[in-house]
């Protein structure tokens, strides 16, 4: 038991050491915090399967002293599989929110829809930026996994495949009988 | 002025039919002749065989079965829009070449059907074969899209871009053979054209990138056309969404079927200009 513990405090101590204070108050130890600006995402692990649309949210708090004003917001989407294909653009069109200005430890709310068009793991995280862009804070990952590749079920495809050309056989029948009674 | 009115009126004459008259009566014959000769139930034939297999191996074949199940229903809906546009080709590239060297075209023009008529109702029996090809293609479209909510933006989508298409296609085709002495170098000529915008539709991706590409894939309308498909059900984008994609094969659709009609003012026994 005791060696168990002296384990838990031989991992905490270099953790506690690179994590500031905000990025663990943006509730996610992968954060990037900079000029008082802390994101935080109300979800961290997601499924969901192609077509599927999928709400989130993210809330951008002012740590520092002085209010923020013009920040913008963005969300970005990739993946860490370089085999799946992804175009920002197919799965949100809208990926940039201008917020209002934010006093002093003042916090807003921003939601963000996307829907998941590819299979595969994916990676969503939140960045706000300064107006000049001297700072860039960023959120944890969103780690999506988009699963159910869907593909053709191929049971009862045999009348389908069958039966319409057969029906279209039957009429080129008719109108040749047709044709014959005509003459 | 009294003797005038005292006068009966003179015997009429048949009177010409109107040009929207005349062109439904050659509309209606022209689609007799197709659909219950069974020159049309026949094409219909071949493209269900060619659905059905192309169904069964996105079904059952290991190596299309791979694909996702909404990159199946794009891929059987662009072949439908493709194949429905080669019968309308076929048709078109044949209406009045085709009647040359059948010796029948003299007896067409010595009808009272204004000559544009001749071609309006031409060209409504080859968008027909569009029209009975999508409604075929139906069904496949609806078995393989089943389970992922796509068969109704399919259907609306495939059935916009496909009779843009088909319009344009038309237009070239009845533009080609007015212009042909023998059947035979319309049909080839009408091929060419569409295998010429079919090709770029079938570069691999790395060629449509960039603006030169882009631009190849705006102006052609069958790249245009295929793409906007790709992207309503693959993407999931909504009907208007990609709409700036339709605008070459809108405009198609309405200048070459134009051009058509005017040239078909001029329709006659020689396509050099000799009645």
């Amino acid at each position: 038991m005791r060696s168990l513990a002296r384990l838990a405090l031989a991992c905490a101590l270099p953790l506690a050491l690179v994590t500031t204070p905000a990025a663990r108050a943006a509730g996610t130890e992968s954060a990037i915090v900079a000029g008082g600006v802390v994101v935080a995402l109300d979800q961290h692990d997601l499924a969901a399967g192609p077509g599927e649309k999928i709400t989130f949210a993210s809330t951008v708090r002012n740590t520092g002293e002085r209010p923020l004003d013009g920040y913008v917001a963005h969300l970005n989407i990739l993946s860490p599989d370089k085999s799946v294909y992804v175009d920002p653009e197919d799965w949100s069109p809208r990926r940039t929110q201008f917020l209002d200005r934010l006093g002093p430890g003042a916090s807003t709310t921003l939601h963000w829809d996307v829907r998941a068009v590819t299979s595969g793991a994916i990676l969503l995280f939140v960045s706000v930026t300064s107006p000049a862009a001297r700072t860039v804070s960023s959120s944890g990952p969103l780690n999506m996994t988009v699963g159910g590749h869907r593909v053709v079920n191929a049971g009862g495809v045999l009348p389908l495949v069958l039966w319409m050309p057969a029906g279209v056989l039957a009429l080129l029948g008719a109108t040749s009988v047709r044709r014959r009674r005509h003459r | 002025m009294a003797e005038r009115t005292a006068v009966a009126d003179p015997p009429t004459l048949a009177t010409p039919p109107t040009a929207t008259r005349s062109a439904v009566a050659v509309a209606e014959q022209e689609l007799r002749d197709l659909w219950l000769s069974g020159r049309g139930v026949a094409m219909m034939l071949a493209f269900t065989v060619l659905m059905s297999v192309i169904t069964y191996l996105v079904a059952s074949n290991q190596e299309l079965n791979f694909l996702e199940q909404r990159e199946a229903v794009s891929l059987t809906l662009q072949v439908a829009v493709a194949v429905g546009g080669l019968l309308v080709v076929l048709v078109a590239a044949d209406a009045v070449s085709g009647e040359r060297e059948r010796g029948t075209l003299e007896s067409l023009l010595l009808t009272p059907s204004p000559r544009r008529s001749i071609i309006v109702g031409k060209g409504v029996a080859a968008v027909s074969l569009w029209l009975g090809a999508f409604a075929l293609a139906v069904p496949y479209i609806w078995w393989i899209g089943r389970d992922v909510g796509t068969f109704g933006t399919a259907v609306a989508g495939g059935l916009l871009v496909g009779t843009l298409l088909a319009l344009a296609l038309t237009g070239v085709g009845l533009l080609v053979t007015t212009f042909s002495q023998s059947n035979g170098l319309s049909l080839a000529l009408s091929f060419v054209v569409l295998l010429a915008l079919y090709a770029p539709h079938q570069m691999p991706a790395e060629a449509t990138r960039g603006w030169a590409g882009e631009l190849v894939q705006r102006l052609d309308p069958f790249s245009a056309g295929l793409l906007y498909l790709e992207r309503l059900i693959v993407n999931d984008h909504s009907l208007t969404q990609d709409a700036a994609l339709l605008v070459v094969p809108a405009l198609c659709a309405v200048v070459l079927p134009a051009l058509a009609l005017l040239a078909g003012g001029r329709l006659s026994l020689s396509p050099r200009g000799g009645s």
